[in-house]
């Protein structure tokens, strides 16, 4: 036999049966549904902790009666609430579907995944009322007790085993960028999560390990799915080809490359010695290259359809998210720099780049990701194309108002700690105002969320009319020229 | 002119499955020049910064700036800002205008027995506060001051002096010295000090800097 024969029969043996986005999209519908659906939970409950935080800052004296309420608790609860709940298990949801539909082969043992969500949870509860009851290790993005975190390894590694699966059993030939990005994210993950969680660190050393960890869960774990997302739906959405294979796994490698050296950067001014942290200030400026390339690859496919990202929900969503995450990573890599830091380190200003990056990055780019797969796997339409685009304008709205205030704000605050002849309590009064502002922003992100919640809720129960046809922000169009050419 | 094809507008009307297309293979464009560029002056400036920032590699976190931690270590200390401690320490209870609060909290702006009167009351009602009965102004108080024994002599002699120069006040300078002084003498007092107490000869003065104590009423 000949090899060329041999490799037409392993081709047939790989091309997915018509009709192979029904069964794929079957077989991952209630993981993916239940992923979806706990990390909305958590999203809701993660803005109250949120809320609660911010008001704080315009009124010190509110809630300070129990001790769980207090601020030491409630804001080591939101980010672990939103960055263990939200985003990491909506993450999985969106990762898992996108990884079955990029392999076009259906997910066997999907019940793992769902016993891996309810384990999941689990951990969540108890790890956050652990924080309000006042057990915190203090230590910042890793404030759960430590076994919580061995659950949430656990759970992440039962629900990665039937993926691992498919990718055995694939039906394509090519792995799609977003496919690289969504593997090295499932090693990259529990990798940091189980190194961290070593009893190994102490004093400068333990600092050290603690901003890899952080910096690399933004990085490694969050920051490829998004990506992965965004390299899937802004050419599937719009119709056209991704613009540049080489960029692709040009960005793809130096993001690995690059990140994982860049969170000693948290440490500039500190204990730490001064050649790790010109290290990371390197790498963080060499962060520039994978960013660039993504950036222009995205740029080049979404060129042009100005149209498209206008009407679409997914599309406008992850066009924002996208630009956000060159938004943010460029203002990461100036940030790194020792003059800067001596400003905005300890400043607001961290915390207004934090979310630029959690949120109106990633955040924004799994609403994007939920808008399109939703009604594929519920065969149900979205209620309402009011309410999405009052979600979006109250978010976008919500975080560019938070982003500026506290930009602004912290730099404010930041000069003020230096000047010398300012007491302490001048640079906290300067960040009044931008704290209000904070604050605005945030109730209208969660106005956003529960009006996401309740689409997500509608959608999943199928309630409300049934309609023909997606839901746009503009009319569709009667099947007219442009249309029937087409499929 | 309508776009060539809209992918938004296919199959619109059926069911979200039967509107997708096929997501289409990468596209085969090489990277621009400008990026080369720009990834270039980045490895570049990467290398420089590196090597102008190493610190050899020592383990000692003030490597850069030994020159810095050195010139810190020789600075003449700063004198300490009575005012400053004023606002920080005082003014909750006796107010910006030095007025205090009526019948709460004393007034410390002609305040004659006490603030400026003779140097050792003041030093001993910072150092272990104030308690019962006492009249200021021609008015009762009776509360709670409390001690600030944790402050350094300069500093408590920085907010007395302060104090005693501030509003309508215009009483003689307390020193650092007086303050140790007072502070080593009364070593083994904790109590905080009543106003008979304070009224009496002993308690007026600061030893070793004052041996006639300023007549009072
Ligand atoms: C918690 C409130 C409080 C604070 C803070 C406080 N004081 Fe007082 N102070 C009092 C009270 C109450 C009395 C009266 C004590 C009494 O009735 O025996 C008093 C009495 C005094 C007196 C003697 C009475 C007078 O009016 O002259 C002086 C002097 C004084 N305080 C100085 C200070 C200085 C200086 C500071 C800051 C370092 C300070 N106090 C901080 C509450 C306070």
């Amino acid at each position: 036999m000949s090899t060329t024969a041999a490799a037409s029969v392993e081709e047939k043996k790989m091309r997915p049966p018509e009709g192979w986005r029904e069964e794929v999209d079957a077989s991952v519908r209630w993981p993916v549904i239940a992923f979806i659906a706990s990390g909305t939970f958590w999203l809701i409950v993660g803005s109250v902790l949120a809320l609660l935080a911010s008001f704080k800052f315009n009124h010190p004296e509110w809630l300070v009666e129990q001790a769980s309420l207090t601020f030491g608790r409630v804001r080591p609860a939101h980010l672990q609430t939103m960055i263990f709940g939200w985003v990491s298990m909506t993450g999985f949801g969106v990762l898992t579907w996108l990884w079955a539909r990029l392999l076009k082969t259906k997910m066997r043992f999907g019940w793992l995944q769902l016993v891996s969500v309810a384990v999941w949870n689990v951990a969540m509860v108890i790890g956050t009322i652990a924080l309000l009851a006042g057990f915190s290790r203090s230590i910042e993005w890793v404030e759960f007790p430590l076994f919580v975190y061995i659950i949430i390894i656990g759970a992440i590694a039962i629900a990665a085993l039937p993926l691992f699966e498919m990718l055995r059993r694939r039906r394509v030939h090519h792995l799609y960028v977003s496919i690289w990005y969504i593997g090295a994210a499932l090693l990259w993950g529990p990798f940091l999560l189980i190194t961290f969680s070593l009893p190994i660190y102490e004093g400068v050393a333990h600092a050290t390990a603690n901003w890899w960890f952080a910096h690399n869960i933004l990085g490694l774990w969050i920051t490829p799915v998004g990506l992965a997302a965004a390299y899937y739906f802004i050419p599937k959405v719009i119709g056209r080809p991704i613009y540049s294979y080489h960029l692709s796994i040009l960005g793809f490698w130096t993001l690995a490359l690059f990140y994982n050296w860049a969170g000693l950067h948290h440490l500039v001014g500190g204990p730490a010695p001064q050649w790790g942290v010109t290290i990371s200030i390197v790498f963080s400026v060499m962060m520039v290259i994978p960013v660039v390339v993504v950036a222009l690859n995205h740029h080049m496919t979404a060129f042009g359809s100005l149209k498209a990202v206008l009407r679409s929900p997914t599309l406008r969503f992850i066009v924002f998210g996208a630009m956000s995450y060159t938004a943010v990573s460029l203002q990461g890599s100036f940030m790194s720099f020792r003059f800067w830091q001596e400003i905005t380190h300890f400043t607001h200003h961290t915390v207004g780049h934090a979310h630029l990056g959690v949120y109106a990055f990633a955040t924004m780019v799994l609403f994007g990701s939920i808008y399109y797969i939703m009604p594929r796997l519920t065969q149900w339409e979205w209620r309402s194309s009011r309410l999405i685009n009052l979600h979006f304008w109250t978010t976008a709205l919500g975080i560019g108002m938070y982003v500026v205030a506290l930009t602004i704000g912290g730099i404010l605050q930041g000069m003020t700690l230096l000047d010398t002849s300012a007491t302490f309590m001048e640079a906290q009064f300067i960040t009044e105002p931008w704290l209000y502002a904070r604050s605005i922003g945030g109730t209208l992100m969660t106005v956003g969320h529960l009006i996401f919640g309740y689409l997500l809720y509608s959608i999943i129960l199928k309630k409300g009319p049934e309609l023909e046809g997606p839901v746009y922000f503009a009319p569709v169009l009667r099947s007219g020229a442009s249309s029937s050419s087409a499929s | 002119m309508p776009e060539p094809s809209d992918p938004l507008n296919e199959g619109a009307r059926r069911p979200p499955l039967d509107r997708e297309r096929p997501l289409e293979p990468e596209g085969m464009e090489a990277p621009p020049m400008w990026l080369w560029v720009t990834i270039f002056a980045a490895a570049f400036f990467g290398a420089y910064y590196m090597g102008a920032y190493v610190g050899d590699f020592s383990a000692d976190p003030h490597y850069m700036y030994r020159d810095r931690v050195a010139a810190v270590a020789d600075e003449e200390p700063v004198a300490v800002d009575g005012g400053q401690v004023y606002t920080q320490r005082c003014q909750t209870c006796h107010q910006a205008d030095g007025e205090g609060v009526s019948g709460v909290f004393p007034p410390l702006n002609r305040a004659e027995q006490w603030v400026t009167g003779p140097e050792g009351r003041p030093i001993r009602i910072l150092l272990h506060g104030m308690e019962g009965e006492m009249e200021v102004r021609g008015n009762i108080y009776n509360g709670q001051m409390p001690g600030f024994g944790r402050l350094d002599d300069e500093e408590i002699a920085a907010v007395l002096t302060h104090i005693r120069q501030s509003w309508d006040n215009d009483a003689s300078e307390i020193t650092a010295d007086q303050v140790a002084a007072v502070r080593d003498a009364e070593a083994d007092r904790t109590a905080p000090w009543t106003a008979d107490e304070l009224l009496t000869e002993e308690r007026s003065t600061v030893p070793g800097f004052d041996d006639t104590p300023v007549a009072d009423e």
